[in-house]
């Protein structure tokens, strides 16, 4: 009788620990639809999750390429950017976890510039796209709405939507959805680099070329990421456009020369660097090689 | 009697434990805590779990410094070593000494060439129940 009462409570402080909420069980349900519908499965993964998570998590955000782009006085435009009317368009998870990236791009740049009527608008899109997604509760729209309209609060309105979009990310790998996670990270890196190409050619800027050039090194990031996802159709054609552009990167060439390791002090901060000579040889030819390849592949999914 | 009355405390003790499991130090707290510590200037890129030693990696661009910090709970945490490695896991910086002496609590790097690099987390004493390592940059 005693062991029985121990097993009893044994069993039940295990379920309380572990059994699932009633929004644990309302998120299966969106998992299971969103699974149908992309016939996406875990057993496309080959590598470890730790691998395949280190890989996702080596992917700069597109923001540190926006910051960039003002930094070398490269103006904004909303030209090169995905017009929010096209989100109503997208059907599929596959559409719109990949915009969801894509509009994230656009969002972060918008916000750079403190362009506040776009910011909001990328807002309310990144939004819906999240809610049909089963992301949204992830998202503080209201807080970062608030944060949007003044450029006082930049900083902390980055900060912000990178976090969201990381718990986001965090929930869908977490919930075994990698395969969003990862299309998701897909279309910032191509929308970020859609919009940095635009604004190379509009404004002349050696720094901006170059750091175009060493996207060849987030790729290789990327590829194997793509690969793994093989079994779903969009995905493999994903892939295979991707592999064009891979060829084109191929052409960008980089050659570094590195000292030894220096420690310096700067605004009260100890910052260590290697004195490094870095060349990144890319010619304006090649950059329009790179941002056409780019289009092909971002046409296909953004209309 | 005696032993029914030891049970019943042994089962609320188990009750407990697995509530304590459900509400855990909430990461949202920590990840807020300590991104509000980032250092002036720099922007927040992403959190890593430190609740044990680990490794990521990370494509470090070419103009950027990078601030990596630990936090254990809602401060800063200076149990833990930041190792940075470069592409060939080259060890390149690091927040301690050849003692071993941990100095601060972040590490900073400006990158002077961009590449894959990694950063590894050394937990020194007892494992912070709800740490996490923070990469900003700017």
């Amino acid at each position: 009788m005693l062991r029985k009462l121990f097993v009893v409570a044994l069993v039940g402080s295990f379920l309380v620990a572990c059994g699932p909420s009633q929004q644990a069980k309302d998120d299966f349900n969106v998992e299971e639809e969103s699974k149908k519908d992309d016939e996406l499965v875990d057993e496309a993964i080959s590598l470890p999750m730790d691998q395949v998570v280190m890989l996702l998590n080596s992917v700069p955000p597109p923001l540190e390429l926006a910051v960039l782009m003002k930094d070398v006085g490269g103006e904004y435009s909303s030209d090169p950017l995905n017009p929010t009317g096209n989100a109503d368009a997208y059907s599929t998870s596959y559409k719109k976890a990949i915009n969801l990236g894509v509009y994230g791009a656009d969002l972060g740049y918008a916000n750079i510039y403190s362009q506040t009527q776009d910011a909001i608008d990328y807002l309310t899109t990144v939004q819906g796209l999240a809610d049909d997604l089963g992301v949204g509760q992830f998202f503080d729209f209201e807080t970062i709405k608030e944060l949007a309209q003044s450029a006082d609060n930049l900083n902390e309105l980055l900060n912000l939507t990178t976090k969201n979009y990381e718990k986001m990310n965090d929930y869908l790998k977490e919930k075994g959805r990698v395969n969003q996670s990862v299309l998701m990270m897909a279309g910032g890196w191509i929308e970020g680099l859609h919009v940095a190409c635009y604004v190379a050619e509009n404004h002349d800027s050696q720094e901006l070329l170059e750091r175009i050039g060493e996207q060849k090194i987030t790729l290789a990031q990327i590829m194997p990421l793509l690969e793994m996802f093989q079994k779903d159709k969009d995905i493999s054609q994903l892939h295979a456009d991707m592999k064009k552009l891979e060829k084109v990167f191929d052409k960008v060439k980089i050659e570094i020369e590195e000292g030894e390791p220096v420690t310096i002090m700067e605004d009260g901060l100890e910052i260590t660097e290697i004195p490094t000579t870095q060349v990144v040889k890319i010619t304006p030819e090649l950059l329009k090689e790179i941002k056409e390849t780019n289009e092909m592949i971002r046409a296909k999914f953004v209309k | 009697m005696k032993k029914v009355k030891m049970l019943c405390t042994l089962a609320a003790l188990m009750f407990g434990i697995g509530l304590a499991a459900n509400a855990q130090c909430s990461d949202d707290d920590v990840l807020d805590g300590c991104s509000n510590e980032l250092k002036a200037g720099f922007r927040y890129l992403k959190t890593y779990d430190v609740d044990g030693d680990g490794e990521f990696s990370y494509v470090f661009s070419r103009g950027n410094t990078y601030l990596i910090q630990t936090c254990e709970e809602a401060s800063l945490n200076k149990n833990v070593k930041i190792t940075v490695m470069d592409r060939t896991k080259h060890k390149i910086a690091a927040n301690y000494d050849r003692a071993g002496t941990i100095s601060n609590s972040f590490l900073a790097y400006r990158c002077n060439s961009t590449s894959i690099y990694y950063v590894k987390f050394e937990i020194v004493g007892d494992d912070p129940e709800c740490g996490v390592g923070i990469l900003g940059f700017k």
